[in-house]
C-alpha cells in the first residue's frame, strides 16, 4: 500500500506560521493561491472514515466496492477537506488560528479514488463584512490526474483579523 | 438488482432515518488528524479559553465534520440504491461543542425528473440538531438515483 506523503512544509501547529498569514485587510479579491498536488492514499481514506465515523464499505472494502456502481473503491465526498489542507501552504488564511467556518458548498463531479493525484486551484472570489465580522469567500476547483472535476467547493471563513 | 430504491419510488416529504452522533474532544481531535485541519479552535482548550471563543471559551467541532455527517445520511441512503451524491451545502449556525449529542435529519424536498437514463435527482433539506433540539446546521444535498 502506498504511503502518504505530506508536503515538507506541512505544519500541524497553525501558530508557527501565523505571522506570515496576511490579514483580511490585505487579501485582494480575484487573487489565486499556489497549491501542491496531493496523492490520495487508502491510508488517508481510512483515517478520514474513522475521523468522521463513516465506515461505508465503498470507502474501505475493495471487493464490495468492485461490485458497486463505482466499480472500485472511492473516497467519501468530504475527503476534499484533508486534500485542501494538505495542498495549501501554512501561510494561507485557510489555516489562520481562530478562523471560524460559517458554511460551505460542495458540488461533486467524479469521486476521488485511492491512488488519485488531486490538484486544487483556489481563487478568492469575495471578501465582505457582515454583522461586523470579516468573511472570505473562495472557489476551489478540485480535479484529478485525468483533468476530471472532483469537486467545486465554494466557501470561506470568518477571519479573526 | 431487485428491491433497490429507484427515483420513481421517492416521495416528496420522505424523511430519511435520522442519525445521532455523540461529540467528544477525543473525536474532534481524531477528526483534526483525519482532515488535517489542526486549527487550535478545535484542539487547543487553553487557547479557546484565552480568546473566549464564541463566548463560551471551549473548543468547537469542525464545521466540516458536521458537513460530513450531513453527507453520510445521504450517501447511506443513495449508495446502496446505486445512486450518487451530486452536491452538499451546509451553514453552521450554532457551534458544536464537546459533550453535545448531534442528530442529523434529511427530508426529500424536490424531485427533478430527467429524460436521460439515471440522471434524475432529488434535493433534500438536511440539518443537524443538538441535544436541546436546537438547530446547529442547516443545508441541503442533491443526489442522483437510478430510474
Amino acid at each position: 500500500m502506498e504511503r502518504e506523503q505530506l508536503p515538507e512544509w506541512f505544519e500541524k501547529d497553525f501558530f508557527v506560521h501565523e505571522k506570515d498569514q496576511r490579514s483580511w485587510d490585505d487579501l485582494v479579491v480575484g487573487e489565486e493561491y499556489e497549491t501542491v498536488p496531493f496523492v490520495l492514499t487508502e491510508e488517508r481514506i481510512r483515517k478520514y472514515a474513522e475521523g468522521t465515523e463513516d465506515f461505508n464499505p465503498l470507502y474501505l472494502d475493495g471487493e464490495i466496492a468492485e461490485k458497486s456502481q463505482f466499480k472500485g473503491m472511492i473516497a467519501p465526498p468530504t475527503i476534499v477537506v484533508p486534500i485542501v489542507f494538505a495542498s495549501t501552504p501554512p501561510n494561507s488564511w485557510i489555516k489562520m488560528p481562530g478562523a471560524v467556518n460559517p458554511g460551505q458548498k460542495l458540488e461533486f463531479g467524479v469521486p476521488a479514488r485511492p491512488g488519485d493525484t488531486i490538484y486544487c486551484s483556489i481563487k478568492l472570489i469575495d471578501k465582505f463584512i457582515k454583522r461586523n465580522k470579516k468573511y472570505t469567500l473562495a472557489r476551489m476547483h478540485i480535479t484529478n490526474q485525468n483533468g476530471e472535476t472532483v469537486c467545486i467547493w465554494t466557501g470561506g471563513l470568518i477571519l479573526p483579523r | 438488482m431487485n428491491g433497490r430504491l429507484t427515483f420513481k419510488e421517492v416521495k416528496l416529504g420522505y424523511n430519511l432515518p435520522s442519525q445521532t452522533k455523540l461529540i467528544t474532544q477525543e473525536k474532534i481531535t481524531r477528526n483534526a488528524e483525519a482532515s488535517l485541519d489542526y486549527n487550535p479552535i478545535h484542539i487547543d482548550p487553553e487557547y479557546c479559553k484565552k480568546i473566549n471563543l464564541l463566548g463560551k471559551g471551549t473548543t468547537i467541532a469542525h464545521g466540516m465534520m458536521t458537513l460530513s455527517f450531513m453527507g453520510k445520511i445521504v450517501t447511506d441512503w443513495v449508495y446502496p440504491a446505486g445512486g450518487r451524491i451530486r452536491s452538499l451545502e451546509g451553514k453552521f449556525i450554532e457551534p458544536v461543542r464537546p459533550g453535545d449529542r448531534i442528530t442529523v435529519f434529511a427530508q426529500v424536498s424536490e424531485i427533478h425528473p430527467r429524460a436521460e437514463k439515471d440522471t434524475s435527482f432529488v434535493v433534500l433539506e438536511v440539518w443537524c440538531e443538538n441535544q436541546e433540539g436546537k438547530k446547529v446546521s442547516v443545508g441541503n444535498a442533491s443526489a442522483v438515483l437510478p430510474d
